[in-house]
């Protein structure tokens, strides 16, 4: 049953003593917009977690998106620390030491792929070709795994930064998909994780912006996983 | 040289200098309006948010850097800040009270090696003597953001937004910052005045247009 909310259906949460909505507690889609006893009015769309790492956004009772988490924010890892001045005040961050791992992005986005559970390969294991690069993201995060990619920030065309696939979200009316990712590439998770991280593709190539710094990664190479 | 002769020669070149004389007032003029035509016009209301903040930032590059011989016009405490500042012309805004008013950009590498890039407004007079200047919006990737908004009335909001470390693993998704919100006017006699300033430490949730706040630090996190 497709509804539009032209009567106001609405999804309805338990609340507390207050009538503020419990986080976690039972989740109704009912007809009218009216208040209900012990349930808190929570808008038109509603996200379901179906567990495994898989949730369904609903618009009124019609499931609109699915979404396939291979990271957590605490997979997240990141290739700065913070620098600070002289009275403790924090004036921006730096590659951590060594550069070669902990400061390195490369290294960082293959510590994401592990806490997904898989292993990112060496060298050599590049996929080049986006349709090549759509198909084994596509496959790898179907079998809950990150996949470390590498970008091109400035626009020359060589890939010049790594991040990891954090999952992968699917327009279920148009079955096309995007791609969010972890970016090492700045000292706060909330950055490194924000949920506008994301890969769309247009015109036969990945792309899409990070928010730490606002530009925009093209992706240049899908690194296979072990 | 006979003693007429030096008298005549020392008459003609006190004459040419007096018609040579330089009018200062109309050589800086000149410079300044120089100085004015690479600045774009800007109407009010006017917005610069965290997308435009960030966009002037990996942008600056393609800006017009305002060159040695027009850099009279940038407030002396500005030049002397950083000596590596790079200084760019950004906008000019509508006149105000025979006040002239232009945003500049500054773009320097701080003593922490990190890159600092950041307007200012400054109010001239007709004649381009700097009245008065005040730091707005820029950005220090992960140390601090500033956004900007100034309404059709020349009040000027300035939002800025400090990082501070977050400990409480349930708030990791949310941004813990000291957020200043500033208000300013502009005098009838160009000087920038601050009028409001608040201050508030909290979470907040960011997009591509700034900062919301979500809720307070608990007192056990301070």
């Amino acid at each position: 049953m497709n509804i539009v909310d032209l009567d106001g259906m609405d999804w309805y949460q338990t609340s507390d003593k207050d009538g503020n909505a419990v986080e976690g507690g039972a989740v109704m889609w009912r007809d009218g917009s009216d208040a209900v006893d012990g349930y808190s009015n929570i808008g038109t769309s509603y996200t379901m977690d179906l567990g495994d790492g898989v949730s369904m956004t609903y618009n009124q009772n019609t499931p609109e998106s699915m979404t396939e988490t291979v990271l957590n924010e605490g997979d997240w890892e990141t290739q700065r620390e913070l620098v600070y001045d002289k009275n403790g005040n924090i004036t921006g961050s730096q590659n951590k030491q060594p550069v070669e791992t902990e400061g390195n992005c490369f290294y960082q986005a293959g510590q994401m792929v592990s806490n997904s559970g898989a292993t990112s390969l060496g060298g050599g294991n590049d996929i080049n070709t986006t349709d090549g690069q759509i198909d084994y993201m596509n496959e790898q995060i179907g079998n809950g795994n990150s996949v470390r990619v590498q970008v091109d920030y400035n626009g020359n065309g060589d890939g010049d930064h790594w991040v990891a696939t954090s999952s992968r979200t699917t327009n279920l009316q148009t079955q096309t998909s995007t791609y969010n990712f972890y970016d090492p590439g700045t000292v706060w998770s909330d950055e490194g994780t924000h949920h506008t991280n994301t890969f769309n593709v247009n015109n036969g190539a990945i792309s899409g912006p990070t928010h730490y710094n606002n530009k925009t990664y093209t992706v240049t190479a899908v690194r296979k996983n072990q | 040289m006979t003693k007429l002769q030096y008298c005549f020669l020392l008459l003609i070149s006190v004459s040419c200098l007096g018609l040579i004389k330089p009018n200062t007032e109309v050589e800086t003029k000149s410079l300044f309006e120089q100085y004015l035509i690479a600045f774009k016009g800007q109407s009010f209301p006017f917005k610069m948010d965290r997308k435009a903040v960030f966009g002037m930032m990996n942008n600056a590059d393609s800006l017009f850097e305002i060159k040695d011989s027009l850099k009279i016009f940038i407030p002396e405490e500005l030049k002397n800040s950083y000596p590596n500042s790079k200084f760019r012309s950004l906008y000019v805004l509508p006149e105000y009270n025979n006040i002239i008013v232009v945003l500049i950009l500054q773009d320097f590498i701080n003593e922490y090696n990190m890159r600092v890039v950041k307007n200012h407004l400054v109010s001239y007079n007709k004649s381009g003597v700097v009245l008065d200047y005040q730091e707005l919006a820029g950005v220090t990737i992960d140390a601090w953001e500033a956004y900007l908004e100034i309404n059709s009335n020349y009040i000027i909001k300035r939002n800025l937004y400090q990082r501070r470390i977050n400990v409480e693993k349930e708030e990791m998704k949310y941004a813990r910052l000291i957020e200043t919100c500033f208000e300013y006017t502009i005098s009838t006699v160009g000087l920038i005045e601050e009028t409001k300033k608040t201050i508030r430490e909290g979470y907040f949730e960011g997009d591509w247009t700034g900062y919301k706040f979500v809720k307070p630090i608990k007192e056990s996190s301070n």
